[in-house]
């Protein structure tokens, strides 16, 4: 299953999508894919290969904070999505095979990934709410259709407030 | 040689400063403020007793808290380091009159070191170069703008009472004499308790080069050579090496011996330094007495074999030096790059806070002076110093070289640094070809912001990304499952003696 996450540096946002790989990971950022392999040494450190690539990286969380360090520059992401993915189950409503995507708290819509009558996997990114400088992503509960989509981006809304709704299949 | 010896300062000189201790068997006695207790020096030192709250003024300048912490302790001589107190004659004479040996030269020739003009008139008088400029303060002569006019502009306005860029104006014509003037008497009267200012002639893109000598109790001085400290910012150096690309043998013999004289006009004793400007012309001048260890004292020592701070012990223990000028000599070539808590990209602001990972460069070649560790949270009172990088090569391209390496290699996480403003500082052209002045940072850095590579930031968030499903060594063999991950017992599998994994 792929995993997305959502990164911020200075003013640039980037999305990157995980999956497991053979041995190693598919990485896709910002559309671009890549086969890597990560394996972790001391705390903080990790060996990185990339088509036969080595770099020695040092990764630090603290909180939703990334700092990477490679090649002689460091480099702080943050985190929005990961945190943003589990705050989008505990909304999810489904009923009678339509998931009702809702606000999880008063915010901003920043994105619509998706547009109406699309289909859409398990997990796919279909609005982001900002709320609290985080950066919330609501996804499909399942595979299936988006039936409407009730929100604009850049429209601040309020907490439970329907955004859109998805047909998922055999719900 | 004492027994034991108190250590009135912090950091990365104080554990400097503890390490000689160990070698030379002295008992080092570590002082500390109340924001202090975990600090590195701490630590390593053999006994450590708290001197007081947070602020300097309340414990590491505290004069008489320190010589009662000392004689408490029962320590012979005070290691003063660099900075606070190490060139207060004040503190040289407390020490004295509490029968304590003070590592360093006596109270009067701090005074007259400390005496900006007094020291140009003495090393006038001994028949040591000096700038053009007034023997006396601007406020006793008749006519100021006549004494400018005939130094010729641009003239430099400086304290009589201190340095660090302190009341210091550079005047490039008659009509911001006045101004100058008053600015750098109010801004003297704050740093140094004296409004004393004269006039000096302004010497465009100079180098800075230093001399190290060593003077024992016996009448030996003898130097260790030159250190260039041309890179500087705010008046601060950041980079240091030696030798110095400017200089060849004839010119180093002659400010070899024009700094033993300087040392032998104030009756220097212990270490110190002799700083020099050379202008374009190769024409070098005195410039100040830093009458204590320098903070960039690691490239000569690297240079030369000489521990300096060893035989500062020894010189206060009433030792002769151990060599004569002819024993010694420069084999390759050193760099330092000091590593401050501080922002780089805004204007070097101290960046204060918790270490969250650290790693130091190691390799051949090369040597790193800490105060600091992981976990440590940099305290926003003192000096933002963390640590010096020093490499040596064979020749200054593979100083250089090592010093860019060692830079890629050194992690710092959590807090600003100026790591990244050094790499770029040590790879640049200009620098490579030794063609450093002090103007090197305005010319080439001014606004300086670090530009990351095409490519790196993508590399970064995959890596982000991919480090929180990474599997460390042990799992690597299992289903990823980190509960069920398998004791090393369990993964030697076809591990055999003698084979290799």
């Amino acid at each position: 299953m792929a995993i997305e996450y959502e990164f911020q540096s200075g003013d640039g946002k980037y999305a990157v999508t995980v999956e497991r790989s053979g041995n190693g990971f598919r990485v896709t950022v910002d559309g671009r894919a890549m086969e890597v392999d990560l394996v972790a040494a001391e705390p903080g450190c990790y060996s990185f290969l990339a088509d036969g690539e080595a770099t020695d990286v040092v990764v630090v969380r603290d909180g939703s904070r990334r700092y990477v360090a490679l090649e002689g520059y460091s480099l702080t992401l943050e985190e929005g999505g990961g945190e943003g993915q589990r705050a989008a189950a505990a909304v999810e409503d489904v009923v009678a095979g339509v998931q009702t995507i809702r606000a999880p708290m008063p915010g901003k819509v920043v994105k619509i990934a998706v547009a109406a009558g699309e289909a859409v996997e398990k997990g796919r990114k279909v609005v982001v709410v900002e709320a609290i400088k985080m950066e919330h992503l609501l996804v499909a509960a399942g595979p299936g259709t988006v039936k409407k989509i009730t929100c604009q981006e850049g429209q601040n809304v309020d907490a439970d407030q329907p955004l859109a709704e998805v047909e998922v299949e055999g719900g | 040689m004492f027994s034991k010896l108190l250590i009135a300062n912090r950091g990365e000189i104080a554990c400097r400063v503890i390490r000689a201790c160990r070698e030379l068997g002295v008992r080092a006695v570590a002082v500390y403020s109340e924001a202090d207790r975990a600090a590195l020096h701490v630590a390593r030192a053999d006994e450590a007793y708290c001197i007081g709250p947070a602020p300097p003024l309340e414990s590491y300048l505290n004069i008489e808290r320190l010589i009662e912490t000392a004689k408490q302790a029962a320590c012979e001589a005070v290691h003063p380091g660099y900075g606070f107190l190490a060139e207060n004659a004040a503190f040289a004479d407390a020490c004295a009159e509490a029968d304590l040996v003070f590592v360093g030269p006596s109270g009067d020739t701090l005074r007259l070191a400390g005496d900006k003009l007094g020291a140009r008139r003495t090393m006038a008088a001994a028949g040591i170069p000096i700038i053009p400029g007034m023997s006396t303060g601007a406020g006793d002569a008749k006519d100021v703008p006549a004494e400018a006019e005939k130094l010729g502009y641009p003239v430099i306005v400086k304290a009589a009472g201190g340095g660090g860029g302190k009341g210091m104006r550079i005047v490039r014509d008659e009509g911001e004499l006045a101004e100058c003037l008053e600015a750098a008497r109010r801004e003297a009267l704050g740093a140094f308790g004296d409004d004393t200012v004269y006039l000096e002639k302004y010497v465009e893109r100079p180098r800075h080069v230093e001399f190290q000598i060593l003077a024992d109790g016996h009448g030996n001085v003898v130097h260790l050579f030159e250190r260039e400290c041309s890179i500087q910012r705010r008046h601060q150096k950041i980079v240091e090496e030696s030798p110095s690309p400017a200089l060849d043998a004839k010119l180093r013999k002659k400010m070899g011996e024009a700094a033993i004289a300087v040392a032998r006009a104030v009756g220097y004793t212990n270490a110190g330094t002799i700083e020099f400007l050379l202008d374009e012309d190769k024409n070098f001048y005195f410039l100040e007495v830093n009458a204590r260890v320098q903070v960039e004292h690691p490239v000569t020592e690297i240079v030369t074999g000489v521990d300096i701070v060893k035989t500062q012990l020894a010189i206060a223990a009433g030792e002769r030096l151990p060599f004569a000028q002819k024993d010694v000599s420069q084999r390759g070539h050193a760099v330092e790059c000091r590593i401050y808590a501080e922002d780089p990209a805004a204007d070097f602001l101290p960046s204060a806070g918790k270490i969250l990972f650290l790693r130091e460069p190691r390799g051949p070649g090369v040597r790193l002076d800490g105060g600091i560790y992981a976990g440590y949270d940099v305290p926003v009172y003192y000096d933002p110093i963390l640590a010096k990088l020093i490499t040596w090569g064979s020749s200054r391209e593979e100083a250089r070289r090592r010093m860019a390496e060692a830079l890629r290699e050194y992690v710092i996480i959590g807090i600003g640094t100026t790591i990244p403003f050094l790499r770029d500082v040590v790879d640049h052209p200009a620098f490579a070809a030794g063609d450093t002045n002090t103007a090197f940072v305005a010319d080439y850095f001014d606004g300086w912001r670090e530009e990351v590579p095409e490519g790196l930031m993508e590399k970064a968030l995959a890596v982000a990304a991919v480090a929180e499903l990474a599997a460390g060594p042990a799992e690597r063999y299992s289903d990823g499952d980190r509960a069920a991950a398998p004791t090393p017992w369990q993964t030697v599998g076809p591990w055999e003696v003698g084979r290799g994994a």
